[in-house]
């Protein structure tokens, strides 16, 4: 009796197989690993107010301090290379003022009574998912 | 055979690309809410509609509760002080409730009823200031959890005396961290960090299914700096410090978490206090109290209590744990200023 054939996998099916696994398992690896972990980019601290984001600057960029200005108690934020704070506020609490400057991405600095808030956003490295104050 | 090779393989490659993005980015939502900024992180489906969810819900809480601005309930009943029983939402009721339970079970450190002596000295506002003995003493009889009255059965409350002054701040968020527990679970999502104003309510695992790292505090360094690392799941997280909302007047500073029996700003030889327990109901309350009663009856309290941890900061600068924290809590201070002493 003659065995039929055409359920058994040919030569070229199992070549196909393998070579579309191995080629998911390059794009698994790339993006855990490259994309997700070196995606970086550039530093851009984003002020957000009332809710919106009124401003987006890229810190790698800056050569001269830029200052952006909400009028809710006068407040005055200054962006520099690399770096960005609360300069003037006259808000009750200043805790937005004693944030100091922000530098990694994921550092964010906030004043509560203007419902603000500037964070460097970016690939979140940090080591951790949330604090408690 | 190839009929099957074919899609087979596509649905590989689609799974692949898929899997990884979805559970590496969260939703990330920031809003100003309860005086205090809520900061969302939610992985799944469903994010977003969630996020949508406990922002509304704490803002509907946020109405509910408020006494700096008009309306509200807290307002109703602090205005009907000395009348009788007014009508109340269920949800203010069930909050009144449990602020209670942990009033009792301080022996008074926490006490909602010291609303009065946060409003005489305004510590957070432009008009902070240093009140004279006399005013204090005059509105330290006004201060009495014992006197907050509820009737359940008919969504009622009434405080006492006139002129009492409920303040739900040292509680509201634990309750608002609840129920955005609760819309979560409803939505089906297993993984999501939320922070309302420092109290962190961990949901599930990490997408990695390993715990979630919370940072804690530095009391003495800038917001964003920590002196460790608790690793929860399922978990709340709430601390209570001398650092937060403070003024300096002739070179001493006053921090806002008021003493309900001095009606001045606890003495505590605490520089902050974290809670860790399974509900957020039971974090933010405790963690009040806790800092009030003092390291040592503070220590006991949580003991006593059984359903919490703790992470102690002291004003000579060392750090305790509970028992149930020592595997899960990391000593790593930047500053190189605290000493971490492990027996709690």
């Amino acid at each position: 009796m003659k065995v039929k054939n055409s359920n058994i996998l040919k030569k070229g099916d199992v070549i196909l197989i393998f070579s579309i696994l191995i080629l998911a398992g390059i794009i698994f690896i790339w993006k855990a690993y490259f994309v997700e972990k070196f995606d970086v980019g550039e530093k851009i601290a984003v002020i957000m107010h009332d809710g919106k984001n009124i401003e987006r600057v890229n810190l790698n960029n800056l050569n001269n301090p830029v200052f952006i200005k909400i009028k809710d108690y006068n407040i005055v934020i200054i962006a520099e290379k690399g770096r960005i704070r609360f300069l003037q506020s006259d808000c009750p609490d200043k805790i937005c003022l004693k944030s100091g400057y922000l530098t990694k991405c994921g550092d964010k600095a906030v004043c509560v009574p203007s419902r603000t808030q500037v964070v460097i956003s970016g690939k979140d490295d940090d080591e951790i998912d949330s604090l408690s104050f | 055979m190839k009929k099957i090779v074919f899609p087979l393989l596509i649905t590989v490659l689609i799974l692949v690309t898929a899997c990884t993005k979805n559970n590496s980015k969260p939703l990330q939502v920031d809003s100003f809410a309860m005086g205090t900024i809520i900061s969302l992180k939610i992985y799944g489906e469903n994010s977003q509609k969630t996020a949508n969810e406990v922002i509304e819900k704490i803002k509907y809480l946020e109405k509910l509760f408020t006494i700096n601005a008009p309306g509200g309930d807290i307002n109703k009943l602090n205005e009907n002080a000395g009348k009788g029983y007014v009508k109340l939402n269920p949800e203010t009721i069930a909050t009144i409730k449990e602020a209670l339970k942990k009033s009792v079970i301080s022996n008074g450190a926490f006490d909602i009823t010291v609303g009065s002596i946060v409003k005489l000295w305004e510590i957070g506002t432009e008009k902070a200031r240093i009140p004279s003995e006399n005013e204090i003493n005059k509105l330290l009889g006004l201060v009495n959890y014992r006197n907050v009255h509820i009737d359940e059965k008919n969504n009622c409350a009434s405080l006492e005396k006139t002129g009492q002054i409920i303040d739900l701040g040292g509680y509201a968020k634990g309750y608002a961290g609840e129920a955005a527990k609760e819309i979560c679970k409803k939505n089906g999502i297993s993984s999501a960090c939320l922070n309302l104003g420092g109290n962190v309510i961990a949901i599930g695992n990490r997408p990695d299914k390993n715990p979630w790292n919370i940072g804690i505090q530095n009391p003495r360094a800038k917001t964003g700096n920590y002196i460790g690392i608790v690793k929860v799941s399922d978990k709340a997280v709430a601390t209570s410090g001398d650092y937060q909302r403070c003024f300096e007047k002739n070179g001493k500073i006053f921090h806002h978490i008021m003493d309900p029996k001095t009606g001045k700003p606890a003495k505590s030889d605490l520089m902050s206090v974290t809670i860790v327990a399974s509900s957020a109901a039971d974090t933010d309350g405790l963690s009040t109290g806790t800092f009030v009663l003092g390291f040592d009856k503070g220590r006991n309290f949580i003991k006593q209590y059984g359903k919490a941890e703790a992470i102690f900061i002291t004003t000579n600068k060392k750090i305790y744990v509970t028992e149930g924290l020592k595997k899960s809590f990391i000593f790593k201070d930047e500053s190189e200023e605290f000493e971490y002493i492990e027996k709690g």
